[in-house]
C-alpha cells in the first residue's frame, strides 16, 4: 500500500459530498498532489485546510494511481494571519490558484515549493510601513516560478547590445531585457521593465504602477508562452483570483 | 411495479443531506410502517412548504410571505443590516437572540475555484436596499475562510461609496477554547482584535 509523509501548502479545497474535501496540496517532495480529506464537519479540519496554510501531510492509498486519503496537521496558519489585509488575501488566493493551474500533478518542483514558502513567510510579516513592499516579493516569486517551469526571464543584460545599464524593456519574444538604445523603433512593442526588477527608471508615478508593470510581464509569459502551449482553450485563461488581485493593485 | 416506486423513493431520499442508501431505506421503511402518524402528515407538510415558502424579496430569507417576518417586524432596527452567506447562517445568528437588526443573504461567497463571481451574489440588491433604506451600519458576518474574507473585503469596497459604518464579526478565541489547542492564525487574529478590560 503506497504512502508517504511530506510538508506542503494547501492550494485549494473543494467540498465533496457530506463529509469530504478534495484537497490540492503543493508538497515539497511530491509536487502538486490531490487527496481526499475527510472530516468536513470537524471545524478543526476545516480551519486547518485553508488555502495558503502550511501543513504536514500524510497520504495513503491502495494504489498509486488513486487519489488516496490525506491526514493533515497544521504547521502555520498563513491565511488566518492575514485576514485583515485585503491585498494580502487576494495575493494568497492568486498564488494558490496560479500554482493549481500551471503545475502538472505529481511532479516535484522543489524550487517552486521553496520560493512559495519564502513568499508565505514574507506575507505574514506585519509591516508598519504604508507601502506594501511585499508586492515586489510576489512579482519576483512569479518570475521564479516561470523560470522553474522552463520560461526563465533574463533581466540583467540587454539582449541586443549586451549592456547592463540603461535597461528599459523586456522582449516578449525572448524574455530578455532590452536597453533603450537596443530597442530602437521596436520600443512600443516591448514590455516596460520596472525599477525593482533592474529597470533604469521608474515605471509610472507610484510604487503600485511598478508592481503592475512587473505583473504585466509575468502575465504575458504565463498566457502566451505557458498556457498557450496547452492545447485547450479553456485553460488559456489566467485564474480569476489573480485578475482580481491585479485589478485591486491598479486602483491604488 | 411497487418495488420500482419504492426503489425510486429510496434513491431520492438517499440524496438528501446526511443520508445514504442504507439510512434512506430505514427512513422509508419507518414512514411506511407509520403511515398515519408520519407519512401522510409529512406529505401534507412537504406539499404546503412547496406551495407556500418563498424567498423574501427584501433580504432573501425563506418565509410564507413575499416580505419575511424579520423584514416586516417594526421592532427590529431598520438602520442595521447584517450580511450573511446563507439562510442557515441567518438562523444561526437568530439563535443568539442578541441581534435586533435586519439581514441580507448573499447566497454564497466569491470563489475562484468554484467560479462564483460578484454577479452571482446578491450584492446589487444589497446596494439598492442601502439606497432606499436609511441604513447606518452594515455588519459583514461571513465565514472566516479565505474565500469568505475575500468576499467580505470586496463587499466593504463596494459599499464604501455609501458613507455608512461597515463592520465585521470578530475573529478569535472561541468560548471554551484553550489557547494551547488553537492554531497560530486564530491566536494572531485574537491578539490583533484584543479589547481593553
Amino acid at each position: 500500500m503506497p504512502d508517504w509523509v511530506d510538508q506542503g501548502i494547501i492550494l485549494s479545497v473543494r467540498k465533496y459530498g457530506e463529509k469530504g474535501l478534495i484537497t490540492q496540496i503543493l508538497t515539497e517532495n511530491h509536487g502538486r498532489h490531490s487527496g481526499w480529506l475527510s472530516g468536513y464537519s470537524n471545524k478543526n479540519i476545516v480551519s486547518q485546510a485553508q488555502p495558503g496554510n502550511i501543513v504536514s501531510v500524510s497520504w495513503k492509498s491502495r494504489l498509486v494511481e488513486q487519489m488516496g486519503n490525506y491526514r493533515i496537521e497544521l504547521i502555520s496558519s498563513v491565511s488566518g494571519k492575514i485576514f485583515d489585509n485585503k491585498l494580502k488575501i487576494l495575493a494568497l488566493s492568486a498564488m494558490c490558484s496560479l500554482l493549481e493551474k500551471i503545475l502538472p500533478e505529481r511532479q516535484k518542483y522543489e524550487e517552486v515549493y521553496n520560493a512559495s514558502i519564502a513568499f508565505l513567510n514574507l506575507i505574514i510579516i506585519d509591516d508598519d510601513r504604508n507601502i506594501d513592499y511585499w508586492l515586489e516579493g510576489y512579482v519576483k516569486w512569479e518570475i521564479g516560478v516561470l523560470g522553474s517551469i522552463g520560461f526563465a526571464l533574463k533581466l540583467t543584460e540587454c539582449a541586443v547590445t549586451g549592456s547592463k545599464n540603461d535597461l528599459y524593456f523586456v522582449s516578449p519574444k525572448t524574455g530578455k531585457a532590452v536597453s533603450k538604445h537596443g530597442a530602437g523603433k521596436f520600443a512600443p512593442k516591448l514590455l516596460a521593465l520596472p525599477f525593482f526588477l533592474g529597470g533604469f527608471v521608474h515605471v509610472g508615478s507610484n510604487f503600485y504602477n511598478e508592481i503592475v508593470a512587473g505583473l504585466k510581464i509575468t502575465t504575458y509569459f504565463f498566457e502566451n508562452k505557458l498556457l498557450a502551449s496547452i492545447n485547450n482553450e479553456k485553460s488559456n485563461i489566467m485564474p480569476k483570483a489573480r485578475t482580481r488581485f491585479i485589478e485591486m493593485i491598479e486602483k491604488f | 411495479m411497487s418495488e420500482q416506486i419504492l426503489e425510486k423513493l429510496i434513491k431520492k431520499v438517499s440524496r438528501l443531506p446526511g443520508l445514504g442508501p442504507r439510512s434512506s431505506r430505514r427512513v422509508v421503511l419507518h414512514l411506511l410502517k407509520n403511515k398515519e402518524k408520519y407519512l401522510l402528515p409529512l406529505i401534507n407538510d412537504l406539499s404546503q412548504v412547496a406551495d407556500n415558502i418563498k424567498s423574501c424579496i427584501e433580504c432573501g430569507n425563506l418565509d410564507q410571505d413575499e416580505v419575511c417576518e424579520i423584514c416586516k417586524n417594526p421592532l427590529r432596527k431598520n438602520n442595521l443590516i447584517c450580511v450573511v452567506e446563507t439562510v442557515a447562517d441567518l438562523w444561526a445568528l437568530e439563535r443568539t437572540q442578541v441581534y435586533d437588526g435586519k439581514y441580507h443573504i448573499l447566497g454564497g461567497v466569491l470563489s475562484a475555484i468554484d467560479g462564483i463571481n460578484p454577479e452571482q451574489l446578491n450584492i446589487n440588491s444589497l446596494e439598492s436596499r442601502l439606497k432606499k433604506q436609511n441604513c447606518t451600519e452594515v455588519i459583514i458576518a461571513i465565514s472566516a475562510t479565505l474565500d469568505g474574507q475575500t468576499t467580505a473585503h470586496y463587499i466593504a469596497d463596494r459599499l464604501n461609496t455609501f458613507n455608512i459604518k461597515i463592520t465585521r464579526l470578530a475573529h478569535g478565541v472561541p468560548i471554551g477554547g484553550e489557547l494551547d489547542f488553537l492554531d497560530d492564525g486564530t491566536i494572531a487574529q485574537a491578539l490583533k482584535a484584543r479589547n481593553e478590560m
